[in-house]
């Protein structure tokens, strides 16, 4: 038994070592990273990595580590997972957004309002009751829109600050950031369920 | 075409005008964003025999067509509330392989996805993700030159019914069934509950229309008849005698009697309908609890899944006491106010339609705070309970995780943040409370101020004698009791959606048609050998990620197979998907050449024992946690099956022996003698086929070696599959299959997996070279 053993250890060598090799995070800043658009509409990004190679990725995927309560701070850029690739690694983080410059900022929150798509409610022009459930018909920052809701209990969360967020139920979510500033007859409809 | 969206009139003109033949479509998806990311219609269609995708934005008018030569691996990427369809778009057809060796082909695969760059395709909203879904997979199905047929599995999760009425759902994003959610469908259902009660629920109308009827009766015995025949002295108009008709005193002696008679009256029927209606309530609650809980027992597990405990044992607890408060209280005083209003408006009319109107002034009034301050109560409260609970739930937490608290040393954080929230809800009272207080009295104040013009008109009246002093003091009495049946409508309505969105609850979860059933020729297996076969089989919990992808393999009876790979690799899965917890979303499982899905799920998991990652033991004894698969197994079977668990021992130990009581609350196991036990449950099922899901990892491996070698001894002969991470758990097995990203990446003896260097040998090294630096004392 423990001669097998030993055999079996002598296989393990130096080329082994890369099987375990994991990609080091680092910090992103204007000096180490540059964002541009790729060929396909989506984000590259040009690195000078851990160890002070420069590295290209056609496609980065552009995360917000706090997105409701801090939305531009830590910024998580990771690899692109894609159903036949194996998981993606993070390449790094940035620590706030601003400390690129106007173009860079614009495009990762192009990207990042995308993934984050949280239509906010402008005005509710009606609000049927049917039997458990609720339909809306509504206007939001993406345009107008009906939602099916049901269990509003559940579904509509009110933050500590005021904000209101609407889950459908397809799951989508929608939210109002401030309800005092919606229109009389828009608060009225809301009112109810708060 | 495929049954998964249809082509609007407007889109198919669309892409006509663009030179598109919609006939020529495969698939058609429609997408309810635009390329911009707003709200939108949008449409994508395939054409599997020209390869072509085509995308429409009836928006913005923009269409755009590509060749799925160069259009690769779609993958969607979800988001919060909408998902985002990739595909890598390269250059030029792939290299065909040719001459080249393996090694250099990938080479030149590898240089030529490089070139290629990722694409958005399409943006939806989550309504459209389950289609996206399907087209993404008929899509690659496509690329692979596969067919796909209208009767494919892949459209029946678009074809759900309605388990109530059958009706394919209209919507089938969002499966409501028009036909069926109706608000009388259901109160009349409801009723069927009360239908075995007609008599006491006759009985205690009939109460309530007495009591109703004595205490309409009595102002006017106490007052217009006490008062002004028996106090009152005679007294004539016109020659008729209008007072003091039985002014004697054995008249008040009767009087007195009467009133007192009614009092016990009342009391008497207070009693009766107490007693019917406690005896109805009862039965209904528990016949409704029963009901709830027979039909969560046969739910699948995807169900409870989805749906948190606490939330069902609140619907198993709290709405059908809600049902039953409506029908038992609700009902019957809905009827009795609005006879008691009725009735109360027809007296005050006849006795004086002058002075009622002074009554009726403010009821307008009183009947608008209602309206519009009660929903802000209610708001209010509703904070309140908010606030409350989440103080509940700060407490559960804390109390919960009071090692972790201690251990911290964060006793002073943890009191400090109790005080938040005890801050906040003690806030939400006080806002609430005050303006509780404020709107009641206000509300009694307009009442007060009708009654007291009354005093002042009826004053006056009676002293003009137009009124007599009982007919006033009746109608005072009258006027004190109309205002009762205007709050309780006002809470009514309020009542009623309540109930009805717990009867709704409750209904779903009765109609709720279990995932996993039986086919209608299932056959019943007696016992089964063990031969399993999973043929492409490919399976997600939620559609983004397949946690299975195309798995092919077969075990034969007698098998000890081992499965490895990381967390989250789909091993347990695995396993779900043989005990059929869950069906195969594509491809089959059989077992002893049935499919699971033709054998009866009882006598499939008769044969099946499975000793799972999440122990749990149940309230009881040891001995009864041992027989729950077979209660009528003999204490010696009991005995020998914890003997081949090695829990035996331990059991032993314990003051009580096998009948020490576990399970919440009680005498706490370790978790290695939790699995133990759990081991031994399922050993005493003697089952033909043995799973064994990561059933040791809480041992030391000494303990561990003597488990599996007496588990070895007792599997002779039967299919065993274990689940591990740790490799020494698996030296025991015929032959080992590695899974990694839902697919069997290697599948061989220990020794040929070592040899392929691949998934085996990296957890093999990385373990070893753990194993190395103990060894080192590193």
């Amino acid at each position: 038994m423990s001669e097998t053993k030993a055999k079996k250890t002598d296989v393990f060598s130096d080329e082994d070592a890369a099987l375990f090799e994991k990609r080091e995070s680092i910090m992103l800043t204007p000096d180490n990273a540059t964002f541009s658009r790729s060929a396909g509409g989506l984000i590259s990004l040009d690195i000078i990595n851990a160890k002070g190679e420069p590295e290209h990725f056609e496609r980065v995927v552009v995360l917000r580590s706090f997105p409701i309560t801090d939305p531009d701070d830590y910024i998580a850029i990771r690899e692109p997972e894609t159903r036949k690739s194996k998981r993606g690694h993070e390449i790094g983080l940035i620590e706030n957004i601003h400390q690129f410059d106007e173009a860079t900022v614009s495009l990762l929150n192009e990207e990042l309002d995308r993934r984050y798509f949280t239509p906010e409610l402008y005005k509710i022009y009606s609000v049927k009751e049917k039997f458990g459930y609720s339909y809306w018909e509504a206007d939001t920052s993406a345009g107008k829109v009906t939602f099916v809701l049901n269990n509003p209990s559940s579904n509509i969360r009110i933050l500590e600050d005021d904000r209101i967020f609407i889950f459908d139920i397809d799951g989508n979510c929608f939210q109002i950031t401030d309800p005092t500033k919606l229109d009389r007859n828009s608060y009225r409809k809301i009112e109810i369920y708060l | 075409m495929l049954p998964l969206d249809k082509l609007s009139d407007s889109a198919r003109e669309s892409f006509l005008a663009h030179g598109c033949d919609p006939e020529s479509f495969d698939a058609v998806l429609f997408l309810d964003m635009t390329l911009e990311g707003d709200f939108g219609q949008s449409w994508l269609a395939l054409d599997r025999v020209r390869k072509r995708l085509f995308r429409l934005c009836e928006n913005d008018g923009t269409y755009d067509e590509f060749s799925l030569a160069l259009l690769a691996n779609p993958y969607v990427d979800n988001f919060t509330s909408s998902n985002r369809l990739l595909a890598h778009e390269h250059q030029e057809p792939a290299p065909e392989k040719g001459e080249l060796d393996e090694k250099e082909y990938e080479d030149l695969l590898e240089d030529y996805r490089r070139k290629g760059t990722t694409v958005g395709i399409g943006y939806c909203t989550n309504a459209c993700k389950r289609k996206l879904f399907a087209f993404v997979h008929i899509w690659e199905r496509y690329a692979e030159d596969e067919e796909v047929s209208e009767d494919d599995p892949i459209f029946e999760q678009f074809n759900a019914k309605c388990p109530k009425c059958g009706t394919v759902y209209a919507d089938q994003q969002r499966r409501i069934c028009e036909h069926c959610v109706k608000k009388s469908a259901t109160m009349i259902r409801l009723l069927a509950y009360f239908k075995d009660f007609k008599l006491q629920f006759v009985t205690v109308m009939l109460c309530l229309f007495s009591s109703a009827l004595i205490s309409l009766v009595t102002p006017i015995i106490s007052n217009q008849i006490f008062y002004d025949q028996v106090i009152a002295p005679p007294k004539f108009i016109d020659g008729v005698q209008v007072q003091g008709k039985l002014h004697e005193l054995k008249w008040v002696y009767i009087m007195v009697g009467v009133l007192f008679g009614m009092a016990v009256l009342s009391l008497l029927i207070g009693i009766i309908q107490n007693r019917a209606n406690a005896y109805m309530s009862t039965r209904v609650t528990k016949n409704m609890k029963n009901d709830l809980f027979r039909a969560l027992q046969h739910l699948s597990l995807s169900y409870f899944n989805q749906n948190s405990t606490g939330r069902l044992i609140n619907r198993v607890n709290y709405d059908a006491v809600k049902i039953r408060n409506f029908y038992i209280d609700g009902v019957p005083h809905f009827i009795v106010n609005v006879l008691n209003f009725v009735g109360l408006t027809i007296f005050l009319f006849s006795i004086n339609w002058k002075l009622t109107l002074i009554v009726y002034i403010p009821v307008p009034l009183v009947v608008c705070i209602f309206k519009f301050m009660l929903p802000k109560l209610w708001r209010m409260y509703s904070k309140q309970w908010r606030r409350s609970s989440s103080l509940n739930s700060m407490l559960g937490d804390s109390l919960n995780g009071i090692r972790v608290v201690k251990a911290f040393a964060k006793e002073a954080e943890e009191t400090n943040r109790f005080y938040q929230y005890s801050e906040r809800l003690y806030h939400a009272n006080l806002q609430t409370n005050l303006v509780h207080l404020t709107i009641f009295p206000v509300i009694s104040l307009l009442i007060g101020i009708s009654s007291q013009a009354i005093w002042g008109f009826g004053g006056i009246q009676v002293m003009g004698e137009t009124m007599t002093y009982g007919q006033f003091a009746t109608y005072l009495g009258y006027v004190g009791m109309i205002f009762g049946p205007l709050n309780f409508f006002t809470n009514f309505t309020n009542m009623l959606t309540d109930t009805i969105n717990s009867a709704v609850r409750m209904f779903e979860t009765l109609d709720m048609i279990p995932e996993i059933t039986d086919a209608p020729n299932a056959v019943e297996l007696d016992t089964i050998k063990g031969d399993i076969v999973f043929e492409r089989v490919g399976f997600h919990y939620t559609p983004n990620r397949p946690i299975l992808k195309d798995v092919s393999f077969t075990i034969h009876a007698g098998d000890h197979v081992g499965l490895v790979g990381h967390t989250g690799s789909g091993k347990s899965t695995i396993a779900n998907l043989i005990t059929r917890m869950y069906d195969v979303i594509s491809g089959s499982i059989s077992i002893d050449g049935y499919n699971v899905k033709d054998i009866k799920v009882d006598s499939l998991r008769r044969n099946i024992s499975i000793v799972s990652q999440e122990i749990y033991l149940f309230y009881g004894t040891i001995a009864d946690n041992i027989r729950y698969a077979r209660p009528e197994a003999t204490m010696e079977e009991v005995i020998a099956a914890a003997r081949a668990a090695n829990a035996h021992d331990f059991i032993l130990r314990l003051p009580e022996g096998y009948e020490t009581m576990i399970g919440i609350g009680r005498r706490s196991l370790s978790g290695g003698e939790r699995q133990r036990i759990s081991i031994a449950r399922a050993l005493l099922m003697q089952p033909s086929l043995l799973i064994l899901d990561e059933a040791t990892a809480a041992m030391d491996t000494e303990t561990e070696r003597l488990i599996s070698d007496a588990i070895e001894k007792l599997i002779k002969g039967r299919t065993t599959i274990t689940i591990a991470h740790r490799l020494s758990t698996l030296k025991d097995c015929n032959y080992l299959m590695a899974i990694e990203h839902g697919e069997i990446a290697e599948r061989g003896t220990a020794e040929e997996l070592l040899a392929k260097k691949g998934v085996y040998y990296k957890l093999y090294t990385l373990q070893n070279e753990q194993m190395k630096k103990v060894m080192a004392g590193l």
